[in-house]
């Protein structure tokens, strides 16, 4: 009879050879402290509420003050985000006095979690509002879950939140494409990690120092963290200050999301200003459909008309201003010629256009049915008018 | 002609009467009812009273008063028997005394949990109270899912969801598991072999989770009749259950008919073709607009029988919707769509795989047919079901294919009639299935020391084993997930991947470089691909015929193309296998007897053409794919030669052939799996042994314990083998016994039952 020992070596073919595990670690939980002085960060001081709200229309903190604002990135044992993935280090970073802070914990063995968990509390609950770069979707609950299985009962539903990640893609995707933290350093920080240890090593990290016991495989995950956690306040003076002065920036794209942003945050002065600015870029198509679009919506005829009349001389946008000016001359103006004059103008913009790629022609035939329709019913009411005009 | 005079009809024709087997008729069966339980919320009593509702049968009422004294209860209720009441009374009146309870419903099938989910809607609108009903599984929107995790009081889920989407992420629904009262298992017999082993393993998990949130939920099951509810149950639960299985519901007068197609040749027992002698009598049916679903067993027969049936009922305008096929492989949207046409009674005819053989609502029928056993009594009574409102007539026709298994159920039909005899069975303990759910439990919440996951192993053993492997890892008492894997991800529950291929239809381009307007038809699992869509087969599709122009492998897609030809395609298969391991033997006088670890290769190399109505060989041609290999487990004999030194080389062939066939035929009875869960193989020399050998093994990755228990059995099953091939009437082998002479040679039935005779002894 093959004992359950044996079977299970058949279960899993090829087992590798077996090594005693590590003692137990008898260590307390490790914690590191570093300062930086705060002048390092500039410009991180002079951040106000209002840029922040502009940053993030979301933010739901009521005030500003550094010394509230915990910077926290973690150091994980896997992506997946299950209840078997955990933070075996976490960094975080704060204001005190003329100091920025940087504390990092590392579990040595998995029963040190809780500790580290209830000195993370601790801090969240003394600053209260969290800055994270994509914190809200991955650390921050990935704690919460952790707590939870430490029976632990904390939430950071009460504290403000604000993710880097998210306002920085709003800003920098169009013209960075992708957002990771390194990418961002790179373009809009100017620095470069040196020997960085790829984020993919972590996890492994972690298991064979839980194996080995040698500290030194830590060593590289610390200051791969601590880069990380020092980089936050640095982007975030970028960003604040971005949007405190948009014409300093010097990519038209990085001006447009400002604006967008902006839009979406109800400052709509602000935005229109950034998509002024963009008039002589090669965003001024998109900035200036973005510009009639905000005067469309305030009902603000003369600026709508005169930026689309703009489109139409720069030969931006297509059919669009024509189309809007059209709408314009048959609803607000009940101008019945000009109107049809400006469809029968989008109709020949379409019509003279070559069908560029697959597809198009379908929508483009869409386009002139829709337009056929518009001329006739402005043709309708021509005749409307002209029989009633003789009666 | 309605229903009833058609039976009369049937009845009184000589010619149909002549193949009829066997007729049983059920007499129809007055309703037994019971008054709502004292305490019923007066809101339910309401509802229900306007649906015509006024009491409950009798073993509705057994079910919801076992609930409420506490105790995990199993439901065995025939189709139609208002089976559902049983776990959504005692559900909803929890909820509307308890607002923050929580209930999860497990459904097997995506579609059966969307139809149950409609159903509890309407109950909970008609009443106007909060009890939020959603359904979790792949389909639901990544927006709605925090709201289901929050907020629903019942969550609709299947096990692979559950198993990976919902254990795995347990911190996410901490108001679920706190606070969980009932878990509702419906079609728990469904959950056989691989599948239910896998389930009673996330059952497991599920409730080591409950107990560290500390909520203690009960078990309502609900199972199609077989022998074995309660046991089945309680190895997937892990718990002893009350079983109700006497049904208070009314039904109708039923007629069974088991039809045997006649004998066309004597010399070799050949009978008619069982798909011609479907298509006859389903048309039979269509031609009086009675109201038919058609069960056949493959796909390919599906379309084959679609194609026939549409002809029939074609207009003028060539309208032919009134037959519809139904099988996996359609998108949900078709699939949909052709339910609610069985529901509205605009689709009169519907020919389906087993896929709606559980209880989605499409109505009820008249008539069921089925085209070939379907396997197993409990699934043959499902199907069944289909057929027979509540107070009319109904009528079921079993047409019998010339298997040995079909004709043993025809010609035993005490057996069928009898007490089910069919056990589901379930292994939840096979150890490759339970160090993955292992890894699964471990990940979700670290062991302690002495914590115990199965009865059957010994949990401390194959903890200390993976800390070994350095999967987890023991600090002080307790062992912690210590790998970057996520352990659910790489598991399927059903043991087939999920990798489906697309089949795209490009009729309307020129070649398959430049496909202008492509069109996704339908889609097929892995294995299956290789069968049905290897180039220029010839792929069957709600009756369209297409041919495959390209299968592209790496991509899983298949290109095929409209056509219309007058003959089907059927692919060679070949299986090779190679010992891994052998784990237990045994040496007897003329034969070693062994069980072991083996992996199977599947390689398709070409392909027959037959003649779409005469079934004619047409030619062949090649199949150029790659291989596909399986680790499972196998019992082998090898016949030493003492046994086999006085055969000739070709007798020796055709009788391991014969023994082979009749094997087939005799195991999945033995075993109460379907024919489909095992394969025998024969090798007159085999490459590991070195002698003629017999192999059975698993059909699924890993196996599922069947060989073993084949090992187990010993020589008990040649017994009947031996006598299946003795007692049939026909001279040198037919299909019902050890295959037609064609095949095993004039002397493959003597041999075949000569080394019975010797593998009966040990």
């Amino acid at each position: 009879m093959i004992s359950l020992r044996e079977k299970l070596k058949m279960v899993k073919a090829g087992s590798s050879e077996t090594k005693k595990p590590a003692e137990p670690q008898k260590n307390p939980l490790f914690m590191e402290e570093n300062r930086v002085p705060a002048a390092v960060l500039t410009g991180v001081d002079r951040i106000t509420l209002e840029e922040i709200r502009a940053c993030e229309p979301t933010f739901t903190g009521t005030q500003w003050n550094l010394s509230d604002l915990l910077f926290l990135d973690t150091e994980t044992t896997g992506l997946s985000g299950g209840a078997g993935t955990l933070a075996f280090e976490i960094g975080v970073g704060y204001f005190e006095q003329d100091s920025f802070v940087i504390r990092q914990y590392v579990i040595r063995d998995y029963p040190q979690e809780r500790e580290m968990l209830e000195a993370i509390i601790a801090l969240a609950k003394e600053h209260g509002t969290m800055v994270t770069f994509n914190g809200k979707t991955f650390d921050l609950p990935l704690i919460e879950s952790r707590c939870i299985m430490n029976g632990l009962r904390f939430s950071f539903a009460g504290c403000p939140q604000l993710d880097l990640l998210h306002i920085c893609r709003r800003v920098f995707k169009l013209r960075l494409g992708r957002c990771n933290l390194a990418t961002l350093e790179n373009a809009v920080l100017g620095t470069e990690r040196e020997d960085d240890l790829p984020g993919s090593q972590v996890p492994q990290r972690f298991f064979d120092y839980l194996k080995t016991g040698e500290f030194g495989l830590i060593r590289d995950v610390l200051r791969h963290n601590y880069d990380d956690v020092l980089s936050m306040p640095k982007l975030l003076s970028r960003v604040a200050e971005a949007f405190r002065a948009p014409e300093s920036l010097s990519y038209p794209e990085d001006i447009y999301g400002v604006g967008r942003t902006l839009m979406r945050g109800g400052h709509v002065r602000q935005a229109r200003e950034c998509y002024r600015i963009l008039g002589h870029t090669k965003m001024a198509g998109h900035a200036r459909l973005r510009l009639a679009e905000s005067y469309k919506k305030d009902r603000d005829w003369e600026q709508t008309v005169s930026v689309c009349e703009r489109m139409i001389a720069e030969g931006e946008n297509g059919t669009w201003p024509y189309i809007e000016l059209a709408k314009y001359y048959e609803h607000i103006q009940r101008n019945l010629d000009r109107a049809e004059q400006m469809s029968l103008r989008a109709l020949s913009v379409l019509l003279n256009r070559m069908p560029l790629q697959n597809g198009s022609k379908e929508r483009d035939q869409a386009e002139i049915n829709g337009l056929y329709r518009r001329i006739e019913r402005i043709r309708r009411k021509k005749e409307r008018r002209d029989s009633n005009g003789t009666v | 002609m309605n229903l009833d005079q058609l039976i009369g009809t049937l009845r009184a024709d000589p010619e149909f009467m002549g193949n009829v087997a066997h007729w049983e008729t059920i007499p129809p069966k007055q309703a037994e009812y019971a008054p709502f339980p004292d305490g019923t919320d007066p809101r339910l009593i309401e509802v229900l009273r306007n649906r015509g509702i006024y009491q409950l049968y009798s073993h509705q009422r057994q079910a919801i008063d076992l609930a409420s004294e506490g105790k995990d209860i199993c439901v065995v209720t025939p189709t139609a028997s208002g089976k559902t009441m049983c776990y959504n009374l005692p559900v909803l009146g929890e909820i509307m005394k308890n607002p923050d309870a929580r209930a999860l419903y497990l459904f097997p099938t995506k579609a059966l949990s969307a139809d149950q989910v409609a159903e509890l809607y309407e109950l909970i609108e008609a009443m106007h109270v909060d009890v939020k009903t959603y359904t979790y599984d792949g389909d639901t929107p990544a927006a709605a899912r925090r709201a289901v995790r929050q907020a629903g009081h019942i969550v609709v889920t299947n096990p692979d969801m559950l198993h990976s989407g919902i254990l795995p992420h347990h911190t996410k629904w901490v108001k679920l598991f706190e606070n969980l009262k009932y878990i509702v298992i419906d079609e728990i017999h469904v959950y056989r072999g691989v599948f239910g082993s896998n389930l009673g393993n996330v059952i497991r998990r599920l409730l080591r989770l409950c107990e560290f949130y500390g909520s203690h939920p009960q078990f309502i099951c609900c199972s199609a009749t077989i022998a074995n509810p309660d046991k089945l149950s309680e190895s997937l639960i892990g718990r002893p259950v009350a079983l109700v299985d006497k049904s208070g519901a009314a039904s109708g007068e039923r007629h069974v008919i088991f039809y045997n197609p006649p004998v066309i040749n004597e010399q070799l027992s050949i009978r008619r073709s069982a798909l011609q002698e479907t298509i006859a009598l389903a048309s039979r049916m269509v031609d009086n607009n009675i109201s038919t679903i058609v069960f056949a067993k493959s796909r390919v027969s599906v379309e084959v029988i679609t194609r026939h049936l549409k002809e029939r009922v074609r207009e003028p305008l060539g309208n032919s919707g009134k037959v519809r096929g139904y099988r996996g492989g359609y998108l949900p949207s078709l699939r949909r769509e052709i339910e609610r046409g069985l529901r509205s009674g605009s689709v009169r005819a519907v020919v389906s795989t087993n896929a709606l053989e559980l209880g989605i609502d499409i109505g009820q029928l008249d008539v069921c047919i089925m085209c070939g056993y379907p396997g197993t009594i409990a699934s043959t009574w499902q199907e069944a079901g289909r057929a027979g409102r509540r107070k009319n007539t109904a009528l079921t026709i079993l047409v019998a294919t010339s298997a040995g298994l079909d004709q043993y159920i025809v010609s035993n039909p005490s057996y069928f009639f009898g007490h089910s005899p069919e056990n589901a069975l379930v292994h939840p303990d096979n150890l490759y299935v339970l160090m993955n759910h292992l890894k699964c439990a471990a990940y979700e919440l670290p062991f302690r020391e002495g914590d115990s996951f199965s009865q059957g192993v010994s949990t401390a053993e194959l903890l200390d084993y993976l800390a070994e492997e350095h999967v987890l890892q023991k600090t002080g008492d307790r062992y912690y997930w210590t790998a970057e894997e996520f352990p659910a991800a790489d598991l399927s529950l059903r043991s087939v991947t999920s990798e489906n291929f697309l089949i795209i239809d490009i009729s309307n381009s020129s070649d398959v470089s430049t496909i202008a307007n492509p069109k996704v038809i339908g889609e097929m699992d892995r294995f299956t691909a290789p069968m049905l869509l290897h180039e220029h087969a010839i792929y069957l599709h709600e009756g369209q015929q297409y041919q495959v122009e390209k299968l592209d492998f790496p991509e899983k897609k298949a290109y095929v193309r409209a056509v219309d030809v007058d003959y089907y395609t059927d692919a060679d298969l070949n299986t090779s296998i190679k010992v891994i391991d052998v784990l237990k033997d045994q040496e007897f006088a003329s034969y070693e007897m062994a069980y072991g670890e083996i992996v199977v290769t599947w390689l398709v190399t070409m392909f027959k053409k037959f003649k779409l109505d005469t079934q004619e060989s047409l030619g062949f041609g090649e199949v150029n794919l790659p291989e596909l290999e399986m680790p499972t487990e196998a019992c082998w004999w090898a016949l030493l030669p003492s046994m086999t030194s006085g055969y000739s080389m070709d007798d020796l062939q055709g009788g391991m052939l014969g023994l082979a066939n009749a094997l087939r035929e005799i195991l999945p009875l033995y075993l109460m799996c379907s024919p489909h869960d095992l394969c025998v193989q024969y090798h007159v020399r085999d490459p590991f042994t070195r002698k003629p050998t017999l192999i059975v093994f698993d059909n699924y990755a890993g196996g599922i314990g069947l060989s073993e228990k084949v090992y187990g059995m010993k020589n008990l099953v040649f017994e009947d083998v031996a006598s299946l091939i003795s007692k049939c009437p026909c001279e040198c082998g037919c299909p019902s016994c050890v295959g037609p002479v064609s095949e095993v040679g004039p002397n493959g039935k003597q041999v075949a039952f000569e080394l019975a005779e010797r593998l009966k002894q040990l």
